[in-house]
C-alpha cells in the first residue's frame, strides 16, 4: 500500500477536467489553462499510478468524421477517490483556522 | 498512422516539423503511437483556430505554444525508461531469464569464479599486509615507527634503551613514544619446556597503542622501573586458549621463564600480536625492565648506549602532520650524533603506520604488484571466455534480437538489458569466489616464509573488492556481446532462424586470439618469475650448509657455568665430536647463517690510530671457535683461522673480518693486521688476523652485509650452536652426537641437533610460494584459454555442420575436412601466440622490478611457453573436428 502523497496543484487540476468531462489532451490543456509541457507528463504520470485510463478513439468514427483519431482519458475508481480526498484536503487548506488566542 | 487528413496551412505544417523533431527523443517503442496522439492533437487546435478565423499569426503563436510542450513530455517519456521501476523490472527479467537456463548460467558463474577468486585471493593478501593495520589499535593512523636510517630506508634500525629514552624526551612532535623487541625464551622447566616467541615492552607501550586486556591488566609504566624488579607477564590472548586452555584463572599463576618465576597480571586483547606484521605471534609480553633475564645477559645493558634491540613507536600529537613530526627529528638527530651514538649518513627516521618496516613494505609491495598483474590477466582470460560464451548464446538468440528491433525497441534499452545480465551474471560470479578469500585467509599463513601476527580474515574491503571485481568483469565481458547483439541487422536474423554470420565468427575469433595472446603473455612472464626467483636463490649464499649438523646449546641457562667452566666445556665438546668416525670438522658459533637471528654490535670505530677520524659500521657480529669455518665449507680468503694463538693469557687479540668489511677497513690501509676499536678511548683493540669469503647470513636473497668475528676464547657467549660437517647424512649422526652430549654433561639440554640445510632452505620457502602462487595461476590461465579455444572451435563445428555434410557429400574425405578445421585453428592460435609473445616483453616491463637475473626476453622461457600453447590449441581444434566427421552427410544436410 503506497503511502498516500498530496496530489499537487496540475494534478488535481488536470484530474478535475478529466472528471468534468474533458477527455482529450488538447482540451485539458485548454480547460486547465495550463502548459501542454505540463499536462502531458501528468497525464501520463497518472496513467502509470492507475488513476486514468488512455484509449484510442475508434478508427472509423473518425475517418467517417474526416479527422484524425484522438486517445481519450477516462477516471478510475482509484482516481476518483483520489481526487476526491485530494479536492478535501485543499478546501480544508482553505477554511480559516480557529485563532489561537482566544479572548 | 491514420489516414491523410485535410491538410492546413503554414503554422500548422511548421509545428508539425517540430513535433517531428522532438520525437527523435522518445524512445523506438513508442515512438510511433507518441507522434501519432501528438499530431492529431495539434491537427484538432488548428482545425478549430480555423474554424474561429484566427488570423495566421495567432494561429502561429497558439500552434507553436501548444506544440512546444512536446520537448518536456518526450523527455520525460524517455525518462521513464530509468525510473527505478523500469529498471528494477528489468533485472527482475534478467535474472528470471538466467534461472531459465541454470547449466548456463552454472558454468559461467563458475568460470568467472575462477578469474574473480585469484584476485580475491591476492587481495586478501595485501589488505592483511598492507592495508589493515594490526588489531585494533586506537586511531592507527597516528602511529608512526621511528628508527635509524638512511634517507633510502634501506637501513632501518632499531635503538639502545638510553637512546630510546633520548627520543622519548626530546621528540615534542608525539604524545609518546614506547619501545618494543622481539626475543626468544624458555617457557617452562624440565621435559616440558618449550622455547617460545615473547616481545618485550616498555611501561608506556599498551597506553600508547591503545589497547585494554582480555582479562586482568596490561603492563604498564609501574612495570618498568627498575631493572630486573618485575616478574610480570601479560598472556596473548591466542596463547591463553591454547596453551592454557583459556583458563580463567590464569591471572596470578606462575610461569617460569628463563628460569626465573614470573606473574601473569592479564592476558592480551584478542588478535593482538604486536604491531610488528612480520614476526612470530608472541606468547608473552613481558616488561623491558626484565630485558637481563629475558636475553640471558648481564646486567646493566639496558643503560649502556651501544647496545642496540629496542624498536620504537610513537604517536602523533593532536595536529601534528607526520612531515613536521619527521623535521623535528632534526634536533634529536644531531643530539644522539652529538654522542656518537647515531653514524654518519644515518638520521631518525620515521615511517608513517605500524606493520611492516619500509623495507618489508617495498618488498611485499613488489610482489603486490607482480601478482596483481598476473591475476589482472588471469580475470581479462575469464573475461574472454565468457564473452566468447555469451556470444555463442547470443547468436541464438538472433531472432529474437532481430525481431525486436524490428518492432521499435531501442537500442539503448536492448543494450541496457544485456548488460544487466552480464552484471548480474558478474556479481554471481563475484558471490561465488567471496569463498575463495576465505580459504586463502586460512592457507595463507601457512604459505607465508616469514611468520606473521597479522589475521587475513576477510573484511568488508575484501567483499566489497571481490563483488566489485565481479561487477567490473560483468562490464568487461559483457559489452562486446551486447554491442554485437544490438547491432544485429534486422533482415539478417529475420531470414536465417538461426544465423551466424561472418561477423559473429569473426569477432569469437578475435576473443580467441586475444585469449591466446593473453595466456601466452601470462605463461611466460610466470615462467619469467620463477626463472628469476630460482637465480636469486641460487646464488651462492657463501656457506654449504649441506652434510652438517648442527646442535644449539646454552649454558648460561643452566646457572652452572662460570665463563672458564663454559670455555672448557666447549673444548671438551668439540674434541670429543671431532673423534666421531665421520666427522669432518667441528665448530661452533653464536649465530648459525640463515637460521638463527644475527646481532649487530655496537659502533664500531675503524682507523689507524685511537684519535683517527672515524668511519663508523654496524657489522654482524658472531663469536666462533676455531673450524667453525671449515664445518660450513667457508673458505679463508686471506690470513689465518683461528686457533691455539688466540688461547691463553698471552695471545694477542685477533678478529676475523669478511670480504665486505675487509673492503672498508682497507680504505684506511692493509685490512689484514688492522686495529679494530669498538669505544672511544679503547686500549689494546683486537686486530685482523684473516679475511673470510662474504656469507649471506641473514637472508639468501639479500647480499652479505659486514660481518665480524670473534673468537670464543677471547670472547664468551654460553649459547652456543654446535657445527658438525659429517661425510655421510648429516642425520645420520644425529643420535652419535646426542650421545657424546650425555657423556660430556648429563644433565644439559641440547636444543634442535638435526641437519641444518632444512633450516636454511626453509628460507628459500618464500621463493618457492611465490613460485607456487604463479604457476598456478599461470596454469589456470591455461586451462581456462584451453577451455575457450575448445568451446569456440566446438561451437563454430556446429554451426558449420551443414556446410560440412555439403564438402563430405560431394566427395571430401573426412580426414580433409578434419585437415581443414584443425588448420584453421592452429592458425588462431598461431597469431594469439605471435601476438602473446609481444605482450609478454610487455609483461617483463611491469615485473622488471621483481626480476632478477633474467632479461625480458628470456628464450627458454618464451619457447616453452609456445610449445605448451601450441600443444593446448592441437588438442582443442582436434577433438571437435574428429567429431565433427562423425556426423553422418545427410543428417547435416538436414540440419537447419
Amino acid at each position: 500500500m503506497k503511502r498516500a502523497r498530496r496530489l499537487g496543484f496540475a494534478t488535481v487540476a488536470v484530474l478535475r477536467a478529466v472528471r468534468d468531462g474533458r477527455r482529450y489532451g488538447l482540451d485539458i490543456v485548454s480547460h486547465t489553462e495550463l502548459a501542454s509541457g505540463t499536462v502531458y507528463p501528468t497525464l501520463g504520470r497518472l496513467g502509470r499510478r492507475g488513476f486514468l485510463t488512455a484509449r484510442w478513439e475508434d478508427q472509423r468514427v473518425a475517418e467517417r468524421e474526416g479527422r484524425p483519431r484522438r486517445r481519450y482519458y477516462e477516471l478510475t475508481l482509484e482516481g476518483s477517490q483520489a481526487l476526491s480526498e485530494a479536492l478535501t484536503a485543499y478546501e480544508a487548506l482553505a477554511e480559516p483556522t480557529p485563532s489561537m488566542s482566544q479572548g | 498512422m491514420s489516414r491523410p487528413t485535410p491538410q492546413q496551412g503554414t503554422a500548422y505544417g511548421l509545428a508539425r516539423g517540430y513535433l517531428r523533431v522532438v520525437s527523435v527523443l522518445v524512445p523506438g517503442e513508442r515512438r510511433n503511437e507518441w507522434c501519432e496522439d501528438w499530431e492529431s492533437e495539434l491537427w484538432h487546435l488548428g482545425h478549430r483556430l480555423e474554424l474561429e478565423g484566427v488570423p495566421r499569426l495567432a494561429r502561429l503563436r497558439t500552434l507553436g505554444g501548444f506544440a512546444l510542450g512536446a520537448l518536456p513530455h518526450g523527455m520525460s517519456v524517455r525518462g521513464e525508461e530509468w525510473t527505478m521501476e523500469v529498471v528494477f523490472g528489468e533485472l527482475r527479467a534478467a535474472i528470471r531469464g538466467l534461472a531459465r537456463s541454470p547449466i548456463f548460467t552454472a558454468v559461467v558463474a563458475g568460470t568467472l569464479a575462477l578469474g574473480v577468486g585469484a584476485n580475491a585471493a591476492i587481495f586478501t593478501l595485501v589488505n592483511g599486509l598492507l592495508l589493515r593495520p594490526p588489531a585494533e589499535l586506537h586511531e592507527p593512523q597516528r602511529l608512526v615507527q621511528i628508527a635509524r636510517g638512511n634517507q633510502s630506508r634501506d637501513i632501518f634500525d632499531n635503538f639502545s634503551h638510553p637512546n630510546y629514552l633520548d627520543i622519548r624526551r626530546g621528540a615534542t612532535a608525539f604524545e609518546d613514544v614506547a619501545g618494543w623487541a622481539a626475543a626468544r625464551v624458555t617457557l617452562g622447566s624440565g621435559p616440558s619446556a618449550e622455547v617460545v616467541p615473547v616481545q618485550v615492552l616498555t611501561g608506556n607501550y599498551f597506553r600508547l597503542v591503545g589497547l585494554s586486556p582480555a582479562r586482568g591488566r596490561l603492563l604498564a609504566p609501574e612495570d618498568d622501573r627498575v631493572e630486573g624488579a618485575h616478574p610480570v607477564a601479560v598472556v596473548s590472548y591466542q596463547a591463553w586458549q591454547t596453551r592454557f586452555g583459556g583458563d580463567e584463572s590464569i591471572l596470578g599463576r606462575r610461569i617460569e621463564v628463563n628460569g626465573t618465576p614470573f606473574e601473569v597480571v592479564g592476558v592480551a586483547p584478542r588478535g593482538f600480536g604486536g604491531i610488528g606484521a612480520i614476526r612470530r605471534p608472541p606468547t608473552l609480553f613481558l616488561p623491558v625492565a626484565m630485558q637481563p633475564v629475558v636475553y640471558r645477559s648481564e646486567s646493566g645493558l639496558l643503560a649502556h648506549r651501544g647496545y642496540s634491540f629496542l624498536w620504537a613507536v610513537g604517536r602523533l600529537s593532536e595536529g601534528t602532520t607526520f612531515d613536521e613530526a619527521q623535521a623535528s627529528m632534526a634536533g634529536i638527530t644531531a643530539g644522539l650524533r652529538e654522542q656518537e651514538w647515531v653514524e654518519d649518513g644515518l638520521t631518525v627516521l620515521l615511517s608513517p603506520g605500524v606493520g611492516l618496516t619500509p623495507e618489508e613494505r617495498e618488498e611485499v609491495g613488489l610482489y603486490a604488484v607482480a601478482l596483481f598483474a598476473i591475476v589482472g590477466l588471469v580475470l581479462l582470460v575469464t573475461c574472454a571466455n565468457v564473452a566468447n560464451l555469451l556470444l555463442a548464446r547470443g547468436s541464438t538468440r538472433v531472432g529474437e534480437t532481430g525481431v525486436r528491433l524490428a518492432l521499435g525497441a531501442s537500442r539503448g534499452r536492448l543494450l541496457r538489458q544485456f548488460t544487466l545480465e552480464s552484471l548480474v551474471l558478474g556479481a554471481l560470479g563475484g558471490a561465488v569466489a567471496i569463498p575463495v578469500a576465505y580459504v586463502a585467509a586460512d592457507t595463507l599463513p601457512g604459505l607465508l616464509p616469514e611468520a606473521t601476527s597479522v589475521s587475513f580474515t576477510p573484511d568488508a574491503r575484501v567483499l566489497g573488492f571481490t563483488l566489485a571485481i565481479g561487477l567490473v568483469a560483468g562490464l568487461l565481458f559483457g559489452i562486446v556481446p551486447a554491442l554485437r547483439h544490438t547491432r544485429t541487422y534486422v533482415s539478417d536474423s529475420l531470414r536465417a532462424g538461426r544465423g551466424d554470420s561472418g561477423e559473429s565468427q569473426r569477432l569469437r575469433k578475435a576473443l580467441i586470439i586475444g585469449q591466446l595472446a593473453l595466456s601466452m603473455a601470462l605463461v611466460s612472464g610466470a615462467g619469467l618469475l620463477i626463472r628469476s626467483l630460482n637465480e636469486a636463490s641460487g646464488a651462492d649464499p657463501g656457506f654449504d650448509s649441506r652434510q652438517v649438523l648442527a646442535a644449539t646449546v646454552n649454558l648460561d641457562d643452566q646457572g652452572r657455568f662460570t665463563t672458564e667452566q663454559g670455555r672448557a666445556f666447549f673444548n671438551r665438546l668439540r674434541t670429543a665430536v671431532f673423534e666421531l668416525p665421520g666427522v669432518e670438522a667441528v665448530g661452533l658459533t653464536s649465530a648459525l647463517p640463515i637460521a638463527s637471528t644475527q646481532s649487530r654490535q655496537g659502533i664500531l670505530r675503524l682507523g689507524a690510530t685511537a684519535g683517527a677520524e672515524a668511519a663508523r659500521i654496524q657489522p654482524d657480529y658472531l663469536i666462533v671457535s676455531p673450524g667453525y669455518f671449515t664445518s660450513l665449507g667457508m673458505p679463508l680468503v686471506a690470513g689465518r683461522d683461528f686457533g691455539p694463538e688466540d688461547e691463553g693469557e698471552s695471545a694477542g687479540r685477533g678478529v676475523i673480518v669478511n670480504e665486505t668489511l675487509a673492503r672498508v677497513l682497507s680504505q684506511e690501509g692493509r685490512a689484514l693486521g688492522m686495529p679494530v676499536f669498538r669505544g672511544a678511548e679503547e686500549e689494546d683493540p683486537p686486530r685482523v688476523v684473516g679475511i673470510i669469503r662474504d656469507a649471506r647470513l641473514r637472508s639468501l636473497r639479500t647480499p652479505a652485509r659486514p660481518a665480524i668475528y670473534y673468537p670464543i676464547s677471547q670472547v664468551y657467549s654460553g649459547r652456543m650452536n654446535l657445527t658438525v660437517r659429517t661425510s655421510g647424512p648429516p642425520s645420520g649422526m644425529t643420535v652419535r652426537v646426542g650421545e657424546i652430549f650425555l657423556d660430556v654433561d648429563p644433565e644439559l639440554p641440547v636444543f634442535r641437533v638435526g641437519p641444518l640445510h632444512p633450516r636454511v632452505a626453509g628460507s628459500l620457502s618464500e621463493t618457492r610460494t611465490l613460485a607456487l602462487m604463479v604457476s598456478t595461476f599461470g596454469g589456470l590461465a591455461l586451462l581456462l584459454s584451453a577451455m575457450g579455444l575448445y568451446g569456440v572451435i566446438s561451437f563454430s563445428v556446429t554451426q558449420r555442420v551443414r556446410e560440412m555434410g555439403v564438402r563430405i557429400a560431394i566427395g571430401a574425405e573426412p580426414g580433409q575436412v578434419v585437415g581443414l578445421i584443425v588448420r584453421g585453428g592452429l592458425k588462431l592460435a598461431a597469431i594469439g601466440v605471435g601476438l602473446g609473445v609481444l605482450a609478454s616483453f610487455g609483461i617483463s616491463k611491469v615485473l622488471k622490478g621483481a626480476l632478477f637475473g633474467v632479461s625480458a626476453g628470456d628464450p627458454m622461457t618464451l619457447g616453452v611457453s609456445t610449445l605448451v600453447l601450441a600443444v593446448v590449441a592441437i588438442i582443442a581444434t582436434y577433438l571437435p573436428a574428429r567429431r565433427a566427421t562423425q556426423i553422418d552427410p545427410t543428417e547435416a544436410l538436414r540440419t537447419e
